[in-house]
């Protein structure tokens, strides 16, 4: 009941509670969220799922000026103190770089801006004709950077800004789902990075839809999980126009310039969300035949690629799922 | 009297100055008239509507040459499994999956983050 009563105090939040699957849909990271525990109604901390988020936006935003990733991005040359959050974010950043072979990486601050993603996607004008000054380069590893874990300190050399992206999101799907799952199976979705803890209280896999990006309104596949993560990357939504050249928010960090690729869409399920993240954009930037070589290279990984052109392509492993 | 020697011989000779003069201003005339009257006629000729079909020319052969962009030759990608499963809409009611007629829907979607 303590739940009911909070949902009617946060109607703009669109509580929404069950009798089995307790949910919760809200807005945060630009994205529509949704959290859920596969129990009946009781002592729940599935209120204060917002405000996990909120707290780690205002940490890791590149949109706000006063987060401290912001603020990081502005010192160069100097050792900075992060927060446990930031640190932690920044860890998975690398494991993702070092996992894609630099083709995932939070060093692509300035292609990003450049290529015309410079404020939040929910306010970015669909056409601007604004040049900007060239970026010089177009991406250095994290290994260019300076860490000092004792204190947990990060230095930044000139010339690189840190934006985490999807890395962020898909770690703060998997915080939640951790902290979710005490009170039983839990699944969180930050904007399509989907987290789950493990079977629904029944025994059964989560059945997740793939959004079909040629019909937004249905799903074009549908999958069976238990314990992992499964993210889609793709160049559907997140995209705009600019000088007359069509743009999307997946840098090659190679040409510092929007992925050139014949997907367009990839959707990995992997042993957890952030990996599932990382490795759809990797694939994305590689194309549908090298994705291909690279995904049955990985045994844990399944993916669902769908070509321009509307191909489907299955991994074998996906085959589990269906 | 007689006549002066060599009388009939200038009259030769003027009757071949006169030839020899209109033979000159018939072969200038001609010189220069000739290229107005092509230009005349190259000017006109758009006018007339072409009788034949323009003569196309065969395409020169080509040598058969294959360009490898790769060191090994492209593999044609399969689909694994054709898309044959009919579309479900999406499910927006905050079905939990149990029960119902209309059969198990998912929880939730995925889709470009």
């Amino acid at each position: 009941m303590a739940v009911v009563e909070e949902a009617d105090q946060s109607q703009s939040l669109k509580h929404r509670v069950h009798k089995m699957l307790q949910r919760l849909e809200f807005h945060a990271m630009g994205c529509e969220m949704l959290a859920a525990i596969d129990r009946e109604a009781g002592p729940l901390t599935l209120p204060h799922v917002p405000e996990w988020f909120e707290e780690w936006e205002q940490v890791l935003s590149r949109f706000r000026y006063d987060s401290e990733l912001a603020r990081l991005n502005q010192i160069h040359e100097q050792p900075v103190h992060v927060s446990e959050t930031l640190w932690d974010v920044f860890r998975a950043a690398r494991k993702a770089e070092q996992m894609t072979d630099g083709l995932v990486t939070p060093t692509l601050l300035d292609a990003i801006i450049e290529a015309g993603y410079d404020r939040p996607f929910d306010v970015l004008p669909h056409q601007t004709t604004f040049i900007p000054a060239p970026v010089m380069t177009a991406s250095r590893p994290l290994t260019a950077i300076a860490l000092k874990a004792s204190t947990r300190t990060i230095t930044l050399p000139f010339g690189i800004g840190l934006d985490f992206g999807g890395v962020a999101k898909g770690w703060a799907a998997h915080q939640a789902m951790k902290r979710l799952q005490v009170e039983g199976p839990a699944l969180v979705n930050a904007g399509g990075d989907i987290a789950i803890s493990g079977p629904r209280a029944d025994g059964n896999p989560w059945q997740i839809g793939i959004t079909d990006p040629f019909y937004p309104d249905e799903e074009i596949e549908t999958l069976h999980l238990n314990a992992c993560g499964i993210a889609t990357s793709g160049k559907d939504r997140r995209r705009w126009t600019r000088n007359g050249i069509l743009q999307h928010h997946i840098i090659d960090p190679f040409t510092g310039q929007p992925a050139e690729t014949d997907l367009l869409t990839v959707t990995v399920v992997a042993p957890n969300v952030m990996e599932a993240e990382a490795a759809a954009k990797a694939i994305f930037i590689l194309g549908g035949r090298v994705g291909l070589e690279w995904i049955e290279a990985h045994p844990n990984f399944a993916a669902l690629f769908i070509f321009d052109n509307g191909q489907m392509l299955y991994s074998r492993k996906l085959e589990e799922y269906l | 009297m007689t006549a002066r020697p060599n009388a009939r011989n200038w009259s030769d000779v003027q009757t071949a100055i006169a030839t020899v003069a209109i033979v000159t201003t018939l072969g200038m005339w001609n010189l220069f008239a000739a290229p107005t009257k092509t230009v005349t006629a190259q000017a006109e000729q758009p006018t007339v509507p072409p009788t034949e079909p323009p003569v196309t020319s065969e395409p020169a052969l080509m040598p058969q040459v294959k360009i490898m962009f790769t060191q090994t030759a492209p593999q044609t990608v399969t689909a694994q499994q054709p898309q044959t499963k009919k579309k479900k809409k999406k499910n927006n009611n905050n079905d939990n999956g149990g029960g119902g007629g209309g059969g198990p829907v998912s929880v939730t979607q995925t889709q470009s983050s």
